[in-house]
Parts: structure tokens; sequence; C-alpha cells
């Protein structure tokens, strides 16, 4: 065949040809992969304003960080099983909460069992108005010379600290979970029959056969 | 490594020779293989018979040029890969492509009997191909011995593809008026 016979003669072409055509071919290549380094090096260097964009904060919405005007509660222990009453006269209270709407607020009647020292325990006797705390559900209260009561008798409502209460008179608690508020104190009246609320910030259930 | 290095390893029997030239030319073999026979196994084949071939020509071939001598074997097996692999029927690789339009530049009748013909051939070619300009002999050389597609070749003269299409139709042409003042039967 004809024209086989030409492509089996350019096998034998003259090497310097050969050489000629492939150092075309090779620089031809070259050339083509010369937009990669600047493409790299463009790409570079937007990762690196980007990054540097993110870390100055430039464009993005401002966080709110959350430990910021938080409740401050030495007694507070807060767990995902465990919540605590805790109760100070001046508690910081979060701005946010501060403008916030009265309303009402969730409050159980404990009978106590036990005083202690810091606190006392009791169980859940009746539920007055909330959806967090189940009936018969143990509580423990934290408390301290600072806590406050609340005295009702009749139409009147006295609130004074804990320590000038004889809590072996009281039988109930009523426990309202509402935030701190700027309360004011009157004289106090002592009955063992008054039911006294606490206010205090969280009421925290506590495990079957915990103290 | 340089080539004479290599090329000494092969008389030397050194079979590194095999895997230095394997690291150096591997794929440069490779794609005029598969330009040939479009087809990757069947040109990895090839590329290793280079390599054996090699081997057992080297010596008595002490070649100038490794590069050159080493495309010349890939060349000659490839296209015999493919005679082998298309008797009868012609596919659409580039081998074929450019056999069909190096169909105008030899008559029927030319069948070199002898290899003395074929370098007589070839070195007519040669000498053609050195009256021409440079952009118009890597075109042709591109396209006809290292079986490169036309795009392809006329991205390495820095051409348009239709003005490479343009150029080579003339070159064939010059080619066959060389060959018939040379004596070629057309």
């Amino acid at each position: 065949m004809r024209n086989d016979s030409i492509m089996d003669a350019l096998n034998d072409l003259d090497e310097d040809l050969v050489l000629e055509a492939n150092q075309c071919r090779k620089l031809r290549k070259h050339h083509d992969k010369r937009w990669i380094v600047p493409v790299a090096v463009a790409a570079s260097f937007c990762i690196v304003v980007s990054v540097l964009f993110y870390e100055c904060g430039f464009g993005l919405p401002a966080q709110n960080n959350e430990n910021t005007a938080t409740i401050v509660n030495d007694d507070q222990q807060l767990s995902t099983h465990d919540l605590q009453f805790s109760m100070q006269e001046n508690m910081e209270v979060q701005p946010e909460k501060q403008e916030e709407p009265v309303r009402e607020c969730p409050s159980v009647i404990v009978t106590l069992e036990n005083w202690t020292e810091d606190g006392f325990t009791g169980t859940v006797t009746e539920l007055v108005d909330t959806d967090t705390i189940p009936l018969g559900r143990r509580v423990a209260v934290k408390t301290d010379s600072n806590t406050i009561l609340s005295v009702y008798s009749d139409d009147t409502v006295v609130h004074k600290k804990l320590s000038d209460f004889s809590a072996i008179q009281a039988t109930k608690l009523q426990i309202v979970f509402r935030p701190w508020g700027d309360d004011g104190f009157a004289e106090d009246t002592e009955s063992a029959c008054y039911i006294y609320t606490i206010y205090a910030e969280q009421i925290i259930p506590i495990e079957a056969g915990a103290e | 490594m340089q080539d004479e290095h290599i090329v000494q390893m092969f008389w030397n029997r050194d079979e590194a020779a095999i895997a230095a030239v394997r690291e150096k030319y591997d794929n440069y073999l490779f794609v005029i293989a598969q330009n040939i026979l479009s087809n990757r196994e069947d040109s990895m084949e090839c590329v290793n018979d280079t390599y054996l071939a090699a081997w057992n020509s080297i010596p008595p071939h002490k070649p100038q040029v490794l590069q050159s001598y080493l495309s010349k074997l890939t060349r000659r097996i490839s296209i015999d890969a493919y005679r082998r692999n298309h008797r009868l029927k012609r596919k659409g690789s580039a081998y074929d492509i450019s056999l069909q339009e190096l169909d105008e530049c030899i008559s029927d009748s030319v069948t070199p009997e002898s290899k003395l013909e074929y370098k007589n051939l070839a070195k007519a070619i040669s000498d053609f191909l050195r009256s021409i300009p440079k952009t118009e002999r890597t075109l042709f050389i591109c396209r006809y011995y290292f079986m490169d597609s036309l795009r392809d070749s006329a991205k390495y003269c820095h051409l348009r593809e239709t003005t490479a299409k343009t150029l080579l139709y003339r070159t064939r042409c010059s080619l066959r008026d060389f060959l018939k003042k040379e004596g070629f039967e057309l």
C-alpha cells in the first residue's frame, strides 16, 4: 500500500529533524502550563485574604456573648439532673429578664422533710402553677443567710430573711420560680401555719434516693 | 540521567538501563503509541515491547540520540500492531487519518521492496523537509511522524487549525512534486 510505504519511510527520518519537532512540542506543552503558577498564586492570595477577614471579624454579625450578664449565685449548682434553689438578696439579673413583662410564675408547694444548715429538702405535694416540676418530685433547696422568705398571712405578705424564722415551724413552703425582684421588707410575724414563699431562681428536682 | 550513560548501561547489559529509560521516556513513548493505536492497553504493550527491542538491539547498535532511536522503535512497533489488528478494516485513529492524507503523495506502484529503497525514500523526504520553512516542517513531522492530531499539531506550531490544515495540504503537494522530481513514481 502506497501510503504505508511513506509511513514506514518516515521512520528513518533524520534524527535532528525529529528532535527539532519534538522540541517545539515540549515547549508548547510547557507554555500551556504557564497559567498554573499565576492562578495558584491568585488563589492562595484569595484564601489568605478570606482568612484574615474571618479572623478580624469583618463583615460578620456581632456575636452575643452568652457569658455576660448572667445570674451569679454562689450556691447554684447546675446539672442536667439536679437543679437547686439558690437565693441571694442581691442577684445580678440578666438585662433581658429585667425587661421581661410581669407574668405568672410557676410555683409549687413543698412539704418539708428536712431542714439543713444550708437548705431544706421536701416533696412537691401540690402544683400551683408549673409545668416543670412534677407532683411527688423531691426537691432540694439551698439557702444562705441572705435567703428571703416571703410570709403570707391572710391578705398580707412580709419578706424576711430565713434566719429570722424558726424553720421547724414551717411544714410547707410554696416555692415560686421567678426572677428576683425588688421586694420591700416589712416587719415579720411568725406563725407555724404560715406558708412561706421562697422566691428562687430555680427549682431542682433531685434523684430518687438522693439527698 | 544522561542518555550516554543509559546507552552505556545497555552495552554493559545492566538491567537498570530499562528502568532508567522507563523513567525518562515512558510518557513520551506512550503518547506516540497512543496516537497510532488509540488504545491504552495496546499502547502500553507497545511501549514495553520498545524496551525489549532496545535491550535486544543495544548492542550492536549504539544510538547517538537515544530519544530518537526509541521513538522510531515505538513508532514501528505501534504501526505493526495497528496493521495486525486492522488488517482488513480501517478505523479512525490518527494513523489511519494520516495514512489517507498521504495517499496523494506517492503512487501504488511504488512499493519499496528493499531496505535500501526505504532508506532512499526516507532520505528524500528528509531533504525535502529541510528545504521548507521550520513551521511547515514541524507541522509535517508532528502530524505524520508523531501522529499528533491536527489540533495538537496546530497548537505546537502556534497556528489555527484551519491554517494548519491548509499548510499541510500544501506541504503534501510540494512533497509529491519533490518526490516526482527525485524519480519516485507517483
